[in-house]
């Protein structure tokens, strides 16, 4: 978003001999400053970036509901900034127990049920939340933006942004913003005939509260000491140099990243790319056919919520693509994929 | 039948289902206003410029106005089906290097964006192979489920950051009754 020069508010005391005039002048100057504080108000950009400022800088706790077909899900999700950076706990309400727990790029996910713990660690291959920023440019190409009537939320009086794919290679979205904070209160994901496919809005949030350290610690993590603990290591790849190729992505969509994960009792590494337009996110999973992965004899097709995923067999692997696209956007990227020996 | 209609037009439903819906659409003037409706919508969405009510009208007296052309049925290749679609496919991609071709000759004023434009659709014509056919749809499995955790643990999905998107796993699963 580009700065509005602001205009110096302290003039008309630099000034005091003229002060008819200079009245005037910073009457003129503040009806300025105002104006411009208006159109950033008006810029769906700066929304997008006040969003994802205040996604990682505000501390919240507040009560989350997903929607997506039948399904509903509460959860209660906690957040807090502090000088040793992002910390979060998202603790399920409805159905089996669940607590994800995140301590900056490292989540803890604890499955009481099974009495697992997952534990996934970006390391240093994490290019987010950086990744919107940089990618916030170009998002006006792929999808017109406009601000819409303003809502209420929560409680919270928000702001409502629209965003209309140009195309039908993603899907359109309607976000309610928190005036003051920007804290995203409700997130809706619509198909292409407007309707809403998935969506996730607070019904109650407590904004910028202090939030205990110990409201933080998952209440399995003294009992998940004694747990099953399954690894899902990511180490950053380069897969385009062992030989696999994306050659034809929907507009807007860049290769963000690459990784091989590897999984607690598996031998063979998964290669991963992660591919963003800077809304919509899409990974194409890349595993060898093994013991645990029997070759499907033809490709496979399924969605659920906004979530679609599409998988094929590809020299001797099964490439699965999983995003928050529509099928044919998935499609296009896993009928794109080749291996060409290196 | 509104979600069906929806699935249909999403080509999500197998040929037996899309059948029901073609059937049950012609049959009723509500489902045909429907139809039409979720046109308009994903029309209107993609910016088409001539969002009407009657297109379908419109389109069937045009139909009927033109005369018919009597001519033998063309005799198939013993050869069918892929041999046939590619032939198809190479024929419409022809046509679409010609209309970029002729769009570029005619407009002599054009700007190199609308150059740009075209050269790569004329150059794809050599290198495009058929789109696989569009698998129906199936429940997610196992695999998807461990996918998809590892896929929101980096996913840079929208504003949605943090654990929130982490409920999409929590709620699949309970569904899918797996992860």
């Amino acid at each position: 978003m580009a700065a509005k020069p602001r205009a110096p508010r302290a003039l008309h005391i630099v000034w005091p001999g003229i002060a008819g005039s200079a009245a005037g002048i910073a009457c003129l100057l503040l009806a300025g400053s105002a104006a411009a504080e208006q159109n950033q108000n008006a810029d769906p950009m700066a929304w997008m970036q006040k969003i994802q400022h205040a996604a990682q800088n505000v501390n919240y706790i507040g009560l989350l509901v997903y929607q997506q077909g039948q399904q509903m899900q509460a959860s209660r999700i906690t957040h807090a900034a502090d000088a040793g950076g992002e910390h979060e706990k998202l603790e399920t309400l409805d159905g089996a127990p669940k607590e994800f727990i995140r301590d900056n790029d490292e989540v803890k996910c604890y499955i009481p049920d099974t009495k697992t713990v997952v534990i996934e660690k970006r390391g240093s291959a994490r290019p987010f939340p950086g990744l919107l920023t940089t990618q916030v440019g170009s998002l006006d190409q792929l999808y017109e933006m406009r601000l819409s009537a303003p809502d209420r939320v929560a409680g919270f009086a928000c702001q409502m942004i629209v965003l209309t794919p140009k195309d039908n290679l993603r899907y359109g979205h309607r976000l309610c913003v928190e005036n003051n904070s920007g804290l995203l209160l409700r997130a809706q994901t619509l198909n292409s005939r407007n309707e809403v496919i998935e969506q996730i809005a607070f019904t109650q949030v407590g904004i910028g509260v202090p939030v205990d350290r110990q409201a933080l610690r998952s209440r399995f993590a003294t009992a998940g000491s004694t747990w099953r603990v399954e690894n899902a290591g990511a180490r950053p790849a380069d897969l385009s140099q062992s030989g696999w190729v994306l050659s034809n992505l929907p507009p807007g969509f860049r290769k963000v990243m690459e990784l091989l994960r590897t999984r607690t009792g598996q031998n063979d590494p998964v290669g991963q790319m992660v591919l963003s337009d800077g809304m919509a996110a899409v990974s194409v999973f890349i595993e060898p056919e093994g013991p645990g992965n029997a070759p499907a004899a033809e490709s496979r097709l399924s969605k659920q919520g906004a979530i679609s995923v599409y998988s094929l067999q590809v020299g001797g692997h099964t490439v699965t693509v999983l995003g928050d696209a529509p099928a044919d956007s998935v499609m296009q990227i896993g009928n794109s994929i080749e291996f060409r020996k290196p | 039948m509104k979600q069906q209609i929806s699935e249909c037009m999403d080509g999500e439903l197998d040929a037996q289902a899309a059948h029901r819906v073609f059937s049950q659409v012609a049959e009723s003037a509500e489902y045909r206003a429907e139809w039409t409706i979720y046109h308009m919508i994903g029309d209107g969405m993609r910016d088409a410029p001539d969002l009407r009510m009657d297109f379908v009208e419109r389109v069937t007296q045009r139909l009927a106005a033109e005369p018919t052309v009597l001519a033998p049925k063309p005799i198939l290749p013993s050869r069918a089906g892929f041999a046939n679609y590619a032939m198809y496919a190479a024929a419409s991609l022809a046509a679409v290097a010609v209309v970029g071709w002729i769009a570029f000759v005619s407009e002599p004023a054009a700007t190199q964006l609308a150059r740009n434009d075209a050269a790569p659709m004329i150059a794809k014509a050599d290198r495009v192979k058929a789109d696989p056919v569009r698998p129906k749809l199936s429940p997610l499995n196992s695999r998807d489920h461990d996918y998809l955790l590892a896929h929101q643990a980096v996913s840079p999905s929208g504003p949605m950051l943090g654990v929130a998107p982490y409920v999409r796993t929590v709620s699949f699963g309970t569904e899918a009754n797996g992860r």
